[in-house]
């Protein structure tokens, strides 16, 4: 159409329309003078004119989404993807369709599943979904399906993954038992095969969580195929924004009903679950081929993911009365609740299956039916396990449903209560490499390190956390036991020069994930992703953060391995106590490495205080207390933002009586690391010394909270509280400590005495006499238990201990505080004057606490008792 | 995406100024982004539930256009591009349905219930594309019009703005072009 006419019929057009639809007609006859070409096509127009008013309405996009809704990949009979020919549809399952194509470059058959473009969106989980696939698939093991290739397509809706993996002439696992008639020998023959492929995977790492009989092929010659290995991955736990989506799908029912049949306890918990998983799920499987019906059934998904939990399944022989009491067993061993329970490797239940394959060779023991066990007596300690595992899976299921209870309640907009207090778990070195274990510890202490610095949030110290390394323990027991309303955990991995570290953030109560993520990184930056990952986690748990937090949570330096190394190690030993000197050793040893690493010079430090502590009772105060000083200055002049080496250095002011400069260098410490233990106990003790004494307790349990599987903060809060006087709360807590570790001496010393001061002369000799020999006859303790026995009036045993210490004192260094003590047990106020005179003298850490230090009562009307404390710089 | 909201107000600003290179730099760009933005409505929404195009191209203005760029004119001219970036978007995606349907390609997407209302949808938007490119044949500002409009959701002035014509030539325009183009979707299905 030339634009002249076209302007011409849209002039009509409009005039036209201006017009009473009655007059148009006679208009155009006008206007159109003859042109009946001119006039017909006017018309036509002004006829549509109406209609178009409501022409195109719908937004675009609405029509879009319409075709997006239901989209699902899917590839066309007969055209090729790349090098591959599709030949035909072979089926379709819930992660995609599966088809059967010719590899035209090698001239082969292969099968093609494409991934609906949905589950793939994380990149993350694709990563792990790939290494796992690719790796199971290098194991060249006969019962895992080779996988040849995997890819992306691109399409109109995405980039759907693509599998292209070796062709297997058979049928699933599925359709065999669908028409039933598996006979015991194949049932067992099959579930051998597939335990063999578990059993080659779990050692490689790497766990199915998704063994169902759908995934399982079958050659007409007999030979096991488990399919789709790591796929589970892109599945499972969603992250934060996705899982609405996801929990909306796996309600659907019917969808995944097939799934969640095969799911084991801790997979319908939403819990961590290890190889172990795969072991439960191949037992429901076995259980379904042998009794042609699944063992927890249930009408709805709900109901199935109830019955795993609290159902104990039928006894097989219910249905299948030829299973053989030892094939029945070995299931409801793959099936037991607790993994504990069921077998703990794959070739264990491999073995299982090889036997009970011999034993069905063997011609059956006469023709006696078996017997059914169920209603028999049974002996009493199972039938109690039973009813105790039964009791557990129920509470497990009222927990479920406060959960989820809860869950639905957090998701309808009611905010989260925020997180307060947080543990690092220990990450788990997945390397298959035990040296590198240094690398997940140090880590972990990192990562603690990070956090502890933010002064709203209360984190686990390393001690602590380090208890749980390796550890089967479920999340929400360990958060119980922590007292934390969450948890961090992760694992890395290194090959080569690569690092992958994975982590992840998980509220407590609910157990729900609230942060995950994966790094891939070169190795030298470890502590790069530490500090990523201290820096997410702040992000997410949303505490207030001042602007040098956030700097903390930044600055990290690159340290020398072996260092490292030795620095872990160091602390470790220190932790532990009674092994001093080896601990300074290692923390030596790592200065040499790299004598620019603080916080092997504060480690140093805080070795030094402890070794001229009375309890050590190692090396003359005054020269401890000396090195500590200056190991602890080095580590300032690198860091002086290091926690530690203000602890160490606040420590050695204490117990040099330089107060002022001891309580600035502690809240400095706690200003610098407010989650750091060490600094609340030493802070809790200048505050005893000073007769602060319910500060001094409020510091000690802050104390005990950072690090609550620490005995010695446990122990000293014991300490604290004797000096406060609250003699049962003292008692009850040191009781506690040597209850749960029996050979604790310090426990006891410390208990020995709360008793003498609470008068409770018997137990405090009894408790003593154990400290003693604990301690391997330590002057300390035997001047503790000297003390007792003359305070009890046992003035014979109480010199037997005073001519101990006098002889031992003539051959090496003795602390006079132990003299001190039996002194004062005797009564003999002068000679105790002049012991701690001495005391005074060396700086024994005793006399810091002089002030306030029930033993010391009988001592306190004597003037000489006031001279020291002003000696001291301490107020009567 | 790499882009700079700075180097994609630059871009604007150049083609508005008369630069045509600027827009075909630009152009990918919004592609892009949109396209981005578009996938993760349609994935989030029900069908039958209304997705506004301006609200998707408004947001996709702010994520990429330096928020300091004062020039009024230059949501306009954005929206202009957007509209087209639009247009190809969504024609794409129903143009590989259909070649889906044909077995033209070797990947693309199909559907089971849904399906035949949604590729009668599809259908009907390629011919709706074609015939808008039989209007650009011989009136060029018509097919604008309709695609800053329905594409773009731009109002009728907006449309005036970018466009440089009145608002009542707009409407006329507007008018004109969804009788004509109904007219020929018309054809078609009587064929």
């Amino acid at each position: 159409m030339n634009s002249a006419r076209w302007r011409q019929i849209e002039d009509l057009y409009h005039s036209a329309l201006e017009r009473d639809s009655g007059e148009r007609a006679a208009f155009l006859g006008v206007a159109c003078d003859g042109d009946q070409e001119l006039r017909r096509e006017v018309e036509s127009l002004l006829a549509y004119d109406e209609q178009a008013q409501s022409f195109i309405a719908t937004p675009p996009l609405t029509i879009a989404a319409e075709m997006v809704a239901s989209d699902q990949a899917r590839l066309l009979i007969g055209a090729s993807l790349n090098h591959y020919q599709i030949l035909s549809l072979l089926g379709r399952g819930g992660m995609g369709e599966v088809y059967l194509a010719t590899d035209t470059k090698l001239g082969r058959k292969v099968a093609i599943k494409l991934l609906s473009p949905k589950p793939t969106h994380d990149a993350g989980r694709l990563r792990r979904f790939e290494w796992e696939a690719r790796a199971a698939s290098a194991l060249n093991h006969p019962n895992i399906l080779t996988i040849h290739e995997i890819g992306e397509v691109k399409t109109t809706v995405g980039a759907p993954h693509y599998i292209v993996s070796e062709f297997v002439e058979g049928e699933t696992l599925q359709a065999m038992i669908e028409r039933g008639g598996l006979d015991i020998g194949q049932a067992i023959a099959i579930a051998d095969q597939v335990a063999s492929a578990l059993g080659a995977a779990h050692k490689a790492g790497i766990i199915h969580r998704d063994i169902k009989p759908e995934n399982v092929m079958l050659r007409p010659d007999g030979l096991v195929k488990v399919l789709d290995f790591g796929l589970a991955k892109l599945t499972e736990r969603p992250r934060d924004g996705e899982t609405e989506r996801q929990r909306d799908r796996e309600t659907e029912p019917g969808v995944v009903m097939g799934t969640v049949s095969y799911m084991s306890p801790e997979q319908a918990r939403g819990s961590k679950v290890d190889h172990r998983t795969d072991i439960f799920s191949l037992g429901v499987m076995l259980y379904e081929m042998l009794a042609r019906r699944r063992p927890f059934e249930g009408a709805t998904t709900s109901d199935v993911l109830a019955s795993i939990l609290t159902k104990e399944p039928e006894p097989l022989e219910k249905h299948r009365s030829d299973a053989g009491p030892e094939l029945s067993q070995a299931v409801m061993r793959c099936l037991a609740k607790e993994r504990e329970a069921r077998y703990q490797t794959a070739s264990e239940l491999g073995a299982a299956m090889k036997a009970a394959k011999e034993r069905g060779k063997q011609p059956p023991l006469g023709a006696a039916p078996p017997i059914n066990r169920d209603g028999a007596g049974g002996d009493g300690r199972s039938a109690l396990l039973k009813s105790r595992s039964v009791w557990f899976a129920t509470a497990i299921a009222l927990l479920m449903i406060i959960i989820v209870a809860y869950w639905k309640l957090a998701s309808k907009g009611a905010t989260d209560a925020p997180i307060r207090s947080l543990a690092v778990l220990p990450l788990e070195n997945q390397s298959g490499d035990s040296a590198q274990e240094y690398l997940a510890d140090g880590m972990t202490d990192a990562l603690i390190g990070a956090l502890a610095k933010i002064g709203s949030l209360r984190v686990i110290s390393r001690t602590s956390a380090m208890r749980y390394k390796g550890t089967k323990k479920p999340l929400p027991e360990i958060a119980l036991e922590l007292n934390v309303d969450a948890v961090v955990e992760g694992a890395l991995q290194r090959s080569g020069d690569r690092l992958s570290v994975r982590a992840r953030l998980i509220r407590a109560g609910a157990e729900r994930q609230l942060w995950a993520e994966s790094y891939e990184r070169d190795f030298r930056d470890a502590l790069g992703v530490q500090s990523e990952i201290a820096r997410a986690i702040a992000r997410e748990v949303q505490v207030k953060i001042t602007r040098a937090e956030q700097a903390g949570l930044t600055n990290y330096v690159a340290v020398n391995r072996k260092a490292l190394d030795d620095y872990l190690q160091g602390r470790y030993l220190l932790g532990k106590g009674g092994q001093l000197p080896n601990a300074a050793e290692h923390f030596q040893s790592a200065i040499r490495e790299d004598p620019t690493y603080a916080p092997a010079y504060a480690g140093l430090a805080s070795c030094y205080n402890a070794l001229g502590s009375v309890v050590a009772g190692a090396l003359p105060p005054l020269e401890a207390r000396r090195q500590a000083e200056d190991a602890a200055l080095k580590a300032l002049q690198i860091d002086d933002t290091l926690a530690e080496a203000h602890v160490a250095r606040g420590s050695a002011y204490l117990f040099n009586w330089n107060w002022t400069a001891a309580e600035q260098a502690l809240m400095r410490a706690i200003e610098l690391n407010p989650n750091s233990a060490e600094a609340h106990n030493l802070y809790s003790s200048y505050l005893s010394a000073m007769g602060r004494a319910e500060e001094a307790i409020a510091e000690a349990n802050r104390a005990q909270e950072l690090d609550p599987h620490s005995l010695f903060m446990s122990t000293q809060r014991g300490h604290i509280l004797t000096n406060a006087r609250r003699y049962d709360e003292a008692v009850e807590q040191l009781r506690r400590v040597t209850a749960l570790d029996p050979n604790n001496y310090l426990a006891h010393w410390f208990l020995g005495i709360a008793y003498a001061d609470n008068k409770r002369f018997d137990e405090a000799i009894a408790t003593s006499e154990k400290a003693v020999v604990l301690s391997n006859r330590a002057p300390g303790a035997l001047g503790a238990l000297g003390m007792c026995y003359g305070l009890a009036g046992r003035k014979v045993e109480a010199n037997k201990a005073l001519h101990e210490l006098l002889e031992l004192n003539r051959r090496r260094y003795v602390t006079p505080v132990a003299l001190v003590k039996v002194y004062i047990g005797l009564g003999d106020k002068d000679r105790a004057f002049a012991w701690l005179e001495k005391a005074f003298q060396e700086r024994s850490n005793f006399m810091a606490y002089l002030r306030v230090i029930p033993e010391a009562d009988p001592l306190r009307s004597d003037p000489r008792f006031d001279d020291l404390l002003r000696r001291m710089g301490l107020p009567r | 995406m790499t882009t700079t909201p700075q180097e994609v107000s630059q871009l604007l600003r150049a083609w508005s100024d008369g630069d045509q290179t600027a827009l075909d730099k630009l152009m990918p760009l919004v592609y892009e982004e949109l396209r981005r933005m578009a996938k993760r409505h349609m994935d989030r929404q029900n069908p039958g539930h209304t997705l506004q195009t301006t609200a998707l191209i408004h947001e996709a203005y702010l994520r990429l256009i330096d928020q300091k760029e004062t020039r009024w004119q230059n949501r306009a001219h954005f929206f202009a591009v957007a509209a087209r970036a639009m247009r190809s978007i969504l024609v794409d995606y129903a143009r590989a349905r259909q070649a889906a349907k044909r077995g033209g390609e070797a990947v693309v997407v199909s559907l089971d219930e849904a399906a035949v209302a949604s590729d009668e949808r599809a259908a009907e938007m390629v011919a709706l594309d074609d015939a808008l490119e039989g209007l650009a044949a011989f009136d060029r500002r018509k097919c604008r019009v309709v695609e800053l409009r329905y594409f773009g959701g731009l109002s009728v002035e907006e449309t005036a703005e970018v466009l440089k014509v009145s608002p009542e030539t707009v409407a006329r325009d507007w008018r004109l072009a969804r009788t004509w183009l109904l007219r020929e979707l018309s054809k078609i299905n009587e064929r």
